[in-house]
Formats: structure tokens, sequence, C-alpha cells
């Protein structure tokens, strides 16, 4: 009997009942071409294993510390010492601007939606810029692969001029907006140096050039890699200057190295 | 089998997972056939793994688990991006009249097969990765597939055939004929 080609396959494959394996092994002492095609497909199969190419990948940093009893209530006397300490000096630490919160909402929202992505082309991006006001700086986010995904105008309370909401979507679940919010006189400035605001798994770092008040945010991202983002744009909004080489290089691997977002 | 018996924790899930990442980046190649968006899948994969709160314990169901997070998180990106996928249960290719392959084995090699492969099917490299790469048995492919063993078996067979059908066409290739050659 010779065995068939799907009946050969499987018994490489070690899936044949007993007898019906020491059939085939049969046939093959027998048939030397036989025997010469069940060793290609050993071949095969091995090559098959043996084609993937070894690779280091970054696991993700456990999502949920391991609580212990003990640590848990350090933690709590920990807290209520510095809660006591803090309450007896004046609060020096940034104020928390209003417009923080309203665009930490418009980022929420945005990440929450379901909304279609917005197709930014060229003449749409010039048009709206436009009514950010001159100044503005659009940053190409593509070496740390975000890419434009949404780009539209919106309205933080008390303001005149509409702010512009910038919003890049990664390839591993990240979300990042910046908005750039026009410069109104009387109201509370953006800090001159980067500033960072944490919220929870939000980060929001904040700027300002003379223009323009800038906040970059994002949700649940690798916290270097987000920091680096935010000093390249910061910088490059000041010098209105595409980044260099040697910067993109920096992104793209700090992007390498991080781990996916966290909703 | 969720959650049964003692399930690890912290760095111990980290080893767990490592273990598999090997098979789960050659898995994720073959899905998306792009190097970068399979280190990402596996990322993501690995990141859903250690978020779970439950954990198969049994190591062949978890072995199964964490490639169906895989699987599922690359058809979910592909539903995502609104990106066409033929999918896995595509029309076989008609090329393959079910003839017995014969042809010299010394072209077989890791090589000539990662072109090979890219030559195949959605369908032929899902179950051939399953199988080879992934270390499932037709049981468990079947099971993971939803499709009968039989079913297996058959695309197990022909996938190979595919792929050693790539490998000769892609060893066996005419010389060009040069323009000077043409007008002697």
């Amino acid at each position: 009997m010779i065995p068939s080609w799907e009946t050969l396959n499987a018994y490489v494959d070690g899936e044949l009942p007993t007898v019906e394996a020491a059939t085939v092994a049969r046939a093959l002492a027998e048939d030397r071409v036989l025997a010469g095609r069940a060793a290609s497909l050993t071949r095969l199969k091995a090559a098959v294993q043996e084609s993937v190419e070894a690779i280091e990948i970054a696991l993700p940093r456990p999502s949920r510390p391991s609580w212990r009893p003990l640590a848990l209530a350090a933690s709590v006397v920990l807290a209520f010492v510095i809660g006591v300490l803090v309450a007896q000096v004046p609060w020096q630490g940034p104020v928390q601007p209003p417009w923080l919160a309203d665009a930490r909402a418009v980022h929420t929202a945005w990440i929450t939606s379901d909304q279609a992505e917005t197709a930014v082309d060229g003449g749409l991006m010039l048009a709206t810029m436009h009514k950010a006001g001159p100044g503005a700086y659009l940053p190409d986010l593509s070496p740390s692969k975000l890419r434009l995904s949404r780009l539209e105008p919106v309205r933080l309370p008390g303001r005149e001029r509409p702010a512009l909401h910038v919003g890049y979507r990664g390839t591993r679940g990240c979300q990042v907006s910046l908005l750039i919010v026009p410069a109104a006189a009387g109201d509370t400035p953006f800090p001159r140096d980067l500033t960072l605001h944490d919220a929870g798994p939000s980060h929001g770092y904040v700027w300002r050039t003379r223009s323009h008040g800038y906040l970059l945010i994002a949700t649940g991202m690798d916290e270097a890699r987000l920091d680096l983002i935010a000093r390249t744009v910061q910088r490059a909004s000041l010098e209105h200057s595409p980044f260099g080489q040697e910067t993109r290089t920096a992104l793209r691997e700090s992007r390498e190295r991080s781990v996916p977002c966290r909703g | 089998m969720l959650g049964r018996g003692k399930e690890p924790a912290g760095a111990s899930r980290h080893r767990r997972i490592e273990a598999y990442l090997g098979r789960l980046y050659g898995y994720a190649c073959s899905l998306s056939e792009d190097r970068e968006a399979a280190q990402d899948l596996v990322q993501d994969c690995a990141l859903k793994a250690l978020s779970a709160t439950r954990v198969p314990y049994d190591e062949a169901a978890y072995r199964a688990w964490l490639f169906r997070i895989l699987r599922n998180t690359f058809l979910d990106r592909r539903k995502r991006n609104g990106e066409v996928f033929i999918g896995f249960d595509e029309t076989e290719p008609t090329n393959l009249n079910g003839e017995i392959w014969h042809c010299d084995d010394r072209l077989v090699s890791v090589l000539t097969v990662r072109i090979g492969i890219t030559k195949l099917s959605a369908s032929h490299r899902d179950v051939l990765a399953l199988i080879d790469m992934v270390g499932f048995s037709y049981a468990e492919a079947a099971v993971f597939l939803g499709v009968p063993v039989g079913t297996v078996m058959s695309r197990v067979s022909r996938a190979r055939q595919a792929l050693l059908m790539a490998i000769q066409e892609n060893n066996v290739q005419p010389l060009p004929q040069s323009s000077k050659q043409v007008a002697k």
C-alpha cells in the first residue's frame, strides 16, 4: 500500500495511530522513493521551525503590583505623615491652571470615542492651522511611529480664539494629543519652561512659545518615551525647525525600547 | 481551565511568557507578513496576557490561550484600521492538483523556506505556523481554528505541497536573455 500525501504528512507529524504508523513505516522501508519524500518532509518541517528569526522583544512591566499587607500599611502611614507635613507649610507646587482640565477633557473625549479618523491633507492642514493663528507649530511625529489622525479646532471655555487639537495615533494603542492654544491677554499663562502635570495614567506636558501655549497629553504611555517626545516637540516649537537625523533616530529607538500603551 | 491551580504572578508571569516569545513572534510574522507589525502584535499580546485577571494554569491551555490572544489582537487591528483581510478560510489555491511533490530536497533550507512562506496563502501560512512553529497537534489546531481534525490534516498537507512548489519555483528561474543575445 502506498500511503497518500496526507497520510505521509501526518506520519511525519507523528499524528497517526500506532497501527497506521507501523504500516507507513513498512511501506517506507520497501520504497526508496517514498522514503525520500518522507525525508524531504521531515527536512521541510525542521526548516519551517528554524525559519523564525531570533529577536529581542521588550515585555511590558507588570500592570498590577503584588500588594503585600505590610507594604500597604507602610504606605498608609507614609501618606499620613506626608499629609500632616504638607498641611503645615504653604503649598508652593505648580497651580493647576483652569485650561489644563479642559485640555484633558478634550484628550479623554478623543481617546474614548469611536470617531473616524480625520483625513488630513495639505489643504485641510493649512486651513486649520490658520485658525490657530500665526506661529503655531505642528510637529511630524512619524519618527516615533505616531501618525497624524486628528486635526480639529476646539473651543476651550473662556477663550475667544479656538485652540487646535492635534491627535497622533501609534501602532500599539498609543494616542497622543497636542493642544495648541493661542495666547490670550489676561489669561493664566502657560509656563515658559516644559512642565509636567501628572493625573493618574495621564501625563500632560505644558509650555509656551511667544504666540501659543502647548499641551502634550498621553494616557498610559511609556514615561521615558513621552518625556523625549515632549522635550523634542518643545524645542522644535521654539525653533520652528524639523527634527534632525539624530533626533529622529532617538525617537525611533525610544519607541523600540518602550512598551505599548495602556488605556 | 481558567484560573485553576496556583496561578503564577509577577516575575513568574513574565518568565512564563518569555518561553513563548520566539514562537509568538513567528506566528505574528506569519499573520502580519511584517516584522515590525509582528513585534507590536507580540507586545500587545504580552500586555494583555500580563494584565489578565485569570490565566490558565495548565501549560497546553495556557499556550492555546496566549496564541488566541495574539490572533484576536491581529484580527481586531485589521478591523479597527478598516483593512480588508481575505481571511483564513479562503478558497485553496487552484494550482495544487494533489500530485505528490518530487524535487531535489537539497533546495529545502531555512532561507528558501522563508522566501517560500511569503508566497503562501493566509490559510496555508496559518496552519503551517500553528503546526510547525507553535507546535500544536492536529487536535489542538482543530480546536484553535474551529474546524475538524480532518480539515487540519488536509490543510497541512496542501500547505506543505504549496510551500515545496514555491521553493521549487523560486529556485528554477530561467536566466533572462540580454538584448545582445536576442540580437544575435
